[in-house]
């Protein structure tokens, strides 16, 4: 349930970050690939809290703020988003090591997503994502 | 968590036989069970993703050799697949041999003769193979009872995954 709980706050810190993305960019296509990402983490946040109430569990709560970047240019957003979708992997690389087999099948699908969208936003390739390489 | 052994490493010695285990398989009539039947469930996923992971070091290498692809992407695509490939020998029992026992005594063959990685792949053929690979891998993950290879198996997958998507933008 622990990294169930912590793939859930990576993805509430994943829709607060890219909401401020879509808001903080100048350029359309940045402003619009943040806004879209934010929607997709909100249907992984449901996903994800919706499995915690099914195991009886409590969600965690959302919190007011999360860690934003002190700049706004193109190059500071990119890599900050960069650092969400990692934030995100390595939360669902703990969720693949569940007893579970749902939360497995989950934790390795979300792995595959986040490391698909950190290079979308000129991230790096590691050999085995998740782990804290870099 | 098995290693290298006087000079001789697991990946090579797999290499020298893994890709022999199919033609074996094939050879016979239907389905070849050729994994004997003390093998434990893990240690037949981890064999299979060997299999399959030397199988594509070798079409990674004959991209490359053929030259007509991404060469820089294709290196670093085969460096990852060549990581993943050491990762799952260590991920072996250390009383596990290298290779699979042979239950017919054949010769193994090796991936570099099999004349079904002979041919050049096109980097869409690389793409549609990692793409294919990644599909399989939460099921694989959620396969294992070892916590630790589900992970391996999960994050190998992204990293396939990762690679779909680089060679579709190639």
């Amino acid at each position: 349930m622990s990294a169930l709980a912590e793939a859930l706050r990576a993805e509430n810190a994943a829709v607060y970050a890219y909401e401020f993305v879509a808001g903080a960019a100048v350029d359309d296509d940045r402003s619009e690939h943040g806004l879209a990402l934010a929607s997709e983490h909100k249907v992984t946040r449901a996903e994800l809290r919706q499995a915690i109430l099914d195991r009886e569990g409590s969600p965690p709560a959302v919190e007011p703020t999360y860690p934003l970047p002190s700049g706004r240019d193109g190059e500071t957003l990119d890599d900050f988003a960069v650092g969400v979708e990692n934030t995100c992997a390595h939360a669902a690389l703990w969720l693949t090591a569940a007893d579970d087999t749902d939360l497995r099948l989950t934790g390795a699908r979300l792995l595959q997503q986040a490391t698909v969208r950190a290079l979308e936003w000129g991230g790096e390739l590691d050999a085995l994502p998740g782990h804290e390489t870099r | 968590m098995g290693q290298a052994a006087d000079g001789v490493s697991r990946r090579a010695l797999l290499g020298a036989t893994v890709a022999g285990a199919s033609v074996t398989a094939l050879a016979g009539c239907g389905t070849v069970d050729w994994y004997p039947s003390d093998t434990t469930p893990d240690e037949h996923v981890l064999r299979s993703l060997l299999q399959e992971k030397e199988r594509t070091v070798v079409r990674y290498e004959n991209a490359l050799a053929d030259g007509s692809g991404p060469s820089d992407l294709l290196e670093r695509v085969l460096e990852n697949h060549r990581t993943h490939l050491d990762a799952l020998l260590d991920a072996l029992p250390e009383d596990a041999e290298p290779t699979p026992p042979e239950e017919d005594g054949s010769s193994p063959v090796a991936a570099d003769e099999d004349p079904d990685l002979a041919e050049m792949p096109s980097p869409s053929a690389l793409r549609a193979l990692e793409a294919s690979a990644a599909g399989m891998r939460p099921e694989q993950a959620a396969a294992v009872t070892d916590r630790g290879l589900a992970q391996l198996i999960g994050s190998i997958g992204a990293c396939e995954a990762g690679h779909a998507h680089q060679l579709d933008d190639a």
